[in-house]
C-alpha cells in the first residue's frame, strides 16, 4: 500500500471528485466542478461573468440611451462593460496562471493571493478611469447631469458618501474579483484532503476485511479436521484406489495452491474473475466428493459471459464451506450441493445450495459470513446483499451484487 | 462362534477411510467380528444399542450424533472405546490422561496394531474404565466456546427458517413462549430467551431498556413520558413503541 501523504498533484483540467464540488448543476454555475484557478474554472466563470456584464452594462447603456441617445449610451455600455469584465477576470486570470506553475502548496497560496491583490489593483486603475469617462459621458445629457448636482453639499456627508463608496467597491472586488474564489480555493484544499482521508480509510477497512477472510480460508485448510482427514482419505485412497487417490492429492494441491496467496494478502495472485473463483470452489468440492466417497454430489452452473467478470476473492468459497460444515457433513446420506451464477436485471446473482442439515433456528457467530457480507458492501454498497434461509430441504446462501458496479 | 471371537463396531462417515480401516482390521485382528460398519453416528448409535459390541472404533466428528455420545452408549453397554481422531494435541492429551484408547488420522499400521493389543488385554481385564468423565472433558475441548458474540439470528418465518444479520436487528421483544426479532423490513420469532440474547450481543450495539426488550441503541428515534410516568421508546423504521425501565430511561438521559 503506497502512503499518500498530502497530495497536491490533482489534475487540473478535470472536474472533481463528488465529494470535493460544492456548486450546483446550473449550465453557466458548471465551471465550480472544476479545481478553482483552472483553465476550464476561469474559461467557464469568464463566460458566466460575461453573461452578467453584458446585462447590467446593457441595461445602464439602454437607460443613458434613452435619456441622451445613442453616442453617450454607447460610452456608457462600452466603458463598463469593459470595467467590469476587466474587474472579474483580471485576478482569476493571473491566480490560473499562477496555479498552472503547479508550486508547493506554501509558495501557491502566497502566490495566489498576490495575484488576486494586483488583478484588483489593475482592475481599480482601469475602474478609475472608467468611471471618469463614464461621468463625462453622462454630463452630455442634460437630465442627467442636474440630476447629478444633488449631490451631498456638508463635508461630513461628502466624506460619508466616499467612504460608503469605498466600501461597497471593495465589497465589489472581493466578491467578483477574485476574493470569493481565493476562498474557495482554501475550501477545495480542505475538502480534497478529506475525501483522501475518507478514501484511505475506506481502502484500509476493505484490506483488513479482506485479510480477515483470506485469514479465516487459512484457518479452514489448516484445521485439524479438515487437513488430517484429508490426509487420512488420501492414505486409505493410495492402496484401494490409485487413480482416485491421484485426483485427490491434485485437487488438495490446486485448491492449498490457490488459497496460499493468503499469506501475503495479495488479490492478484489468487482468481480475480468469477470464473477463477468458481474453478477454485470446483477443486475443494472434488476434493470433498472425493473424500465423502461419492455421499457428496455436486453441480457449478455459470453462463460464460459472466466468467470473465472481476470479482473479489474467496467470497464464494467461504459459503461452499460453510454448505459442507454445516449443511453435508453433520447430515447423514446423501448430499447435494449447487452452486449457480446468473445474472437478470443487471443484478449478479450467486448462489450456494445444499440440501444438508438446514438452518436450525437461534443464535450463531459466523465470522466468515459476516466478513462475506461486510465485504459485499465494502465493494459494492448498500444495494449488494447476502440472504440465507432454508425451506422444504434446502439451504440457500444467495450473493446479490448489482452489475454496473462491478464495472469499476 | 467360538469363545474368543470379538463383537466390534466401526464408525467413519468417510467413505474411503472406512474401507481402510475395515480392511486393516480384519488383517490385524482376524478374531474381531464386525458386526457393524457405519457410515453416521445415528447408524453406529442405533446398531450399539442393538447389537452391544465389546470393541468400538470411532470417529468423533460424524453426521448425526458425535463418536462422543456414542462411546458413552458402548460403555454403558460394557464395551470398550478406541477413538480414530484427526483433532489436534489438546483432545490428545485429554485421552491419554484418561486412559483412553485413541487412534490419530491419517491411521498408521503400526499403531493400529498397538491398539489392538491394547484392547485385548483391556477386553481379558474386564470392565472398561469410566468414560463420563473423559467425554465431559473433550467436549469442552472440542466444541467453540458457545458465548461468542451472536453475528446472525436464524429464526423461522412461515415454513422456513432465515438468517438475519443482526447488524439489522432494530429490536427484540419478548413474548409469552417467544422473542420476536425485528429489523426494517421483517420480523420473526426465535426462542432463544432475552436473557440469553443480552449475554451475547454487543453491548455498545443493543441496550436491555426492559426486561422484555432489548434496542438497537444507533435506532432510537425518541423517549417519551406518559401521563403515568412510564417511558416509551420510539426507534427509526418501527412503528412499535417499547416499554422502558426507569433505569434504562436514566441511561439515555445521561446521553
Amino acid at each position: 500500500m503506497k502512503l499518500t501523504g498530502e497530495r497536491t498533484d490533482y489534475r487540473l483540467d478535470e472536474p472533481l471528485p463528488a465529494g470535493v464540488v460544492v456548486g450546483g448543476s446550473a449550465r453557466l454555475l458548471r465551471y465550480r466542478q472544476y479545481p478553482v484557478f483552472s483553465w476550464p474554472w476561469l474559461r467557464g466563470r469568464t463566460l458566466f461573468a460575461l453573461v452578467l456584464v453584458t446585462a447590467w452594462a446593457s441595461l445602464n447603456g439602454v437607460g443613458v440611451g434613452l435619456l441622451g441617445g445613442l453616442v453617450p449610451g454607447l460610452q456608457v455600455w462600452l466603458h463598463q462593460f469593459f470595467a467590469f469584465m476587466l474587474m472579474t477576470t483580471c485576478g482569476p486570470a493571473l491566480a490560473t496562471l499562477v496555479r498552472h506553475r503547479r508550486w508547493s502548496r506554501r509558495r501557491e497560496g502566497l502566490a495566489l493571493v498576490a495575484a488576486v491583490l494586483v488583478g484588483m489593483a489593475l482592475s481599480a486603475g482601469v475602474d478609475a478611469w472608467a468611471a471618469v469617462r463614464v461621468t463625462q459621458a453622462l454630463e452630455q445629457v442634460p437630465a442627467l447631469a442636474s440630476a447629478g448636482d444633488i449631490g451631498p453639499s456638508s463635508e461630513l456627508a461628502k466624506a460619508a458618501s466616499a467612504f460608503i463608496n469605498l466600501l461597497v467597491l471593495a465589497v465589489l472586488y472581493a466578491l467578483f474579483g477574485g476574493g470569493w474564489a481565493l476562498r474557495a480555493w482554501f475550501g477545495e484544499r480542505a475538502r480534497w484532503q478529506a475525501l483522501q482521508h475518507k478514501k484511505m480509510l475506506a481502502d484500509l477497512k476493505a484490506q483488513k476485511r479482506q485479510s480477515d477472510l483470506h485469514l479465516s480460508a487459512l484457518q479452514a485448510q489448516i484445521e485439524p479436521h479438515f487437513l488430517f482427514n484429508t490426509l487420512a482419505s488420501l492414505r486409505a485412497l493410495i492402496a484401494s484406489d490409485p487413480p482416485a487417490a491421484e485426483q485427490l492429492l491434485d485437487a488438495m494441491t490446486d485448491y492449498l495452491r490457490a488459497a496460499m496467496p493468503a499469506v501475503n494478502h495479495s488479490d492478484k495472485t489468487i482468481g480475480a474473475t468469477l470464473g477463477e473463483q468458481l474453478d477454485l470452489c470446483a477443486r475443494y468440492l472434488e476434493l470433498m466428493r472425493l473424500r465423502l466417497g461419492g455421499r457428496l454430489q455436486y453441480k457449478i452452473s455459470a453462463g460464460d459471459n459472466l466468467r470473465s467478470l472481476e470479482f473479489p476473492p474467496l467470497l464464494i468459497l467461504t459459503l461452499v464451506e460453510n454448505a459442507i460444515k454445516h449443511g453435508i457433513e453433520p447430515h447423514a446420506g446423501d448430499g447435494h450441493i449447487e452452486l449457480a451464477a446468473r445474472q437478470a436485471d443487471n443484478v449478479l446473482t450467486i448462489e450456494v445450495r445444499d440440501n444438508g442439515a438446514g438452518l436450525q433456528p437461534g443464535t450463531t457467530s459466523g465470522v466468515g459470513l459476516a466478513n462475506v457480507r461486510a465485504q459485499l458492501q465494502t465493494r459494492f454498497g448498500e444495494r449488494a446483499g447476502l440472504e440465507l434461509s432454508s425451506a422444504d430441504g434446502w439451504t440457500v446462501a444467495a450473493m446479490h451484487i448489482p452489475l454496473e458496479a462491478t464495472d469499476e | 462362534m467360538s469363545d474368543n471371537t470379538v463383537r466390534g463396531l466401526l464408525a467413519e462417515d468417510e467413505a474411503p477411510q472406512r474401507i481402510r480401516l475395515e480392511k486393516l482390521l480384519k488383517e490385524i485382528w482376524p478374531e474381531l467380528d464386525l458386526v457393524a460398519v457405519c457410515a453416521s453416528g445415528t447408524e453406529a448409535q442405533q446398531a450399539v444399542r442393538a447389537l452391544r459390541p465389546q470393541v468400538a472404533f470411532l470417529d468423533i466428528r460424524m453426521p448425526g450424533v458425535s463418536g462422543l455420545d456414542v462411546a458413552r452408549d458402548v460403555v454403558a453397554g460394557g464395551g470398550h472405546v478406541a477413538f480414530i481422531t484427526g483433532y489436534d494435541q489438546y483432545a490428545v492429551d485429554a485421552f491419554a490422561t484418561n486412559a483412553v484408547d485413541y487412534l490419530l488420522k491419517p491411521v498408521d499400521e503400526g499403531r493400529l496394531a498397538e491398539t489392538v493389543g491394547r484392547l485385548r488385554q483391556r477386553l481379558a481385564q474386564g470392565r472398561p474404565a469410566d468414560m463420563e468423565r473423559l467425554v465431559d472433558t473433550l467436549r469442552q475441548a472440542l466444541q467453540p466456546p458457545p458465548k461468542d458474540a451472536i453475528r446472525w439470528i436464524s429464526a423461522t418465518v412461515g415454513d422456513s427458517v432465515r438468517m438475519v444479520d443482526v447488524n439489522d436487528v432494530l429490536f427484540f421483544r419478548a413474548s409469552e413462549k417467544y422473542v420476536r426479532v425485528v429489523t426494517a423490513n421483517d420480523e420473526l420469532v426465535i426462542r432463544t430467551p432475552l436473557k440469553e440474547l443480552a449475554a451475547g450481543l454487543d453491548p455498545e450495539q443493543f441496550w436491555q431498556v426492559h426486561r422484555s426488550a432489548i434496542v438497537r441503541v444507533a435506532a432510537v428515534a425518541k423517549l417519551r413520558r406518559n401521563e403515568l410516568g412510564h417511558y416509551r421508546l420510539s426507534l427509526q423504521g418501527s412503528r412499535e413503541k417499547l416499554p422502558v425501565s426507569a433505569a434504562a430511561a436514566r441511561r439515555f438521559r445521561g446521553m
